[in-house]
């Protein structure tokens, strides 16, 4: 482009600009601003910003691929955490004849008869309510019943987190979406 | 032919992309970065501000790259991504713009007219073309937030009228209506500042640095 042709060029569209908008010719006006406008030069961004964005990019796309692995974890742990609460309740089981069934079933056929009495007396049903939380207290400390509450409380404190991680990211992932 | 290469189409791009290589990443950023940022940039008038909404822009477009369709003109889906981060964050934070008589172009920065042949031009048409590229840009920084919006989205992001209704939520109808009236402000603001109607270096005062 010469330099006399480029001269003209600028002054050109800033001439037919502002004579269209002189004679309200809205086309003519839109047309001849927008080449000038389209001449205005464009904004480099700092230094490294293409860099940065591809880095921020990278971490995203890394995060994507391993929130499968995460909840493939957080799966393992639920599935571990059912099979600890299946083991529990069969230890529980197991244990209850050691721990003498039948007194239990007594204690909670005559805790049904204390219960009337203590709608009659309204005093004697407290005495039945420790005789029921030692019994409870007998089944927890036996200690594969303890190691198994144990070990499932903390697989599922475990899950826990994890899901709320999980949770926490899907949240922060907000996108502005073109109407 | 390399990826940088310009005859690449911006569907190309995109598939390229999408299949995860990240040079593809590269020579898009490469080819919107400026656009994108300069349409921030003006605004919302800091630089800061403004490279970190772009980057924010680029990672929601590359974040729904998936989502593009490819008979659409990506300049134009990018630069919906980048006023809707904008918008959003000026509703968020409700940011005050920095001072509109503060120019924030770089100095050294010429107009774009004489890309073809840059050194044939005199350097008093040069620092001319310059005087009015900054003028316009404060002119453009001086407009309410509404006609600045769709004077942006039109003229710099090449949107259609339909377009830019679509983007800012404005009716068809006060869309063309603010863009009509941001233009007569402008050419009064340019005015104000010493560009008469029939332009050039011979009739027009040209404005102190």
């Amino acid at each position: 482009m010469s330099q006399r042709r480029s001269d003209e060029l600028y002054r050109a569209f800033y001439r037919s600009w502002r004579a269209a908008e002189r004679e309200a010719d809205e086309s003519g006006a839109d047309a001849a601003f927008a080449a000038l406008f389209g001449g205005l030069p464009l904004e480099a961004p700092p230094k490294g910003f293409a860099a940065r964005v591809l880095a921020a990019t990278r971490d995203r796309r890394g995060e994507a691929l391993s929130q499968p692995a995460a909840g493939r974890l957080a799966a393992a742990l639920l599935a571990l955490m059912s099979l600890g609460t299946f083991l529990l309740a069969s230890l529980v089981v197991s244990s209850l004849p050691r721990l003498d069934f039948g007194a239990g079933v007594r204690v909670f056929a005559r805790g049904l008869g204390l219960t009337w009495e203590w709608i009659a007396s309204g005093l004697a049903f407290w005495e039945r309510l420790a005789d029921w939380s030692a019994l409870v207290a007998r089944l927890v400390v036996v200690p594969a019943v303890g190691a198994s509450l144990l070990a499932s409380a903390l697989a599922a404190a475990v899950a826990f987190v994890l899901l709320r991680r999980l949770l926490a990211e899907q949240g922060n992932l907000t996108y502005a979406e073109p109407h | 032919m390399g990826i940088f290469d310009s005859t690449i189409t911006d569907a190309d791009l995109v598939a390229e992309a999408l299949a995860g290589s990240e040079r593809a990443f590269a020579a898009l950023l490469r080819r919107f970065e400026r656009p994108v940022y300069t349409l921030v940039l003006r605004m919302v008038r800091d630089r800061s501000l403004a490279e970190d909404l772009s980057q924010e822009a680029f990672l929601k477009a590359f974040d729904r790259l998936a989502s593009f369709d490819p008979e659409r003109k990506l300049s134009s889906w990018l630069f919906k991504i980048a006023h809707n981060t904008v918008i959003d964050h000026l509703r968020r934070r409700e940011v005050e713009t920095s001072s509109l008589d503060e120019p924030f172009g770089d100095e050294s920065d010429g107009p774009a007219w004489t890309i073809e042949d840059p050194s044939a031009e005199t350097p008093e048409a040069a620092a001319e073309r310059a005087d009015l590229s900054r003028a316009l840009t404060r002119a453009v920084g001086r407009l309410r937030p509404e006609y600045r919006q769709v004077v942006l989205l039109r003229y710099q992001a090449g949107l259609e009228y339909a377009e830019i209704a679509d983007a800012t939520g404005f009716p068809l109808g006060t869309v063309k209506t603010y863009i009509h009236r941001a233009r007569k402000e402008l050419a009064g603001l340019l005015s104000e500042s010493g560009w008469e109607p029939t332009g050039g270096a011979e009739t027009s005062r040209r404005e102190a640095p």
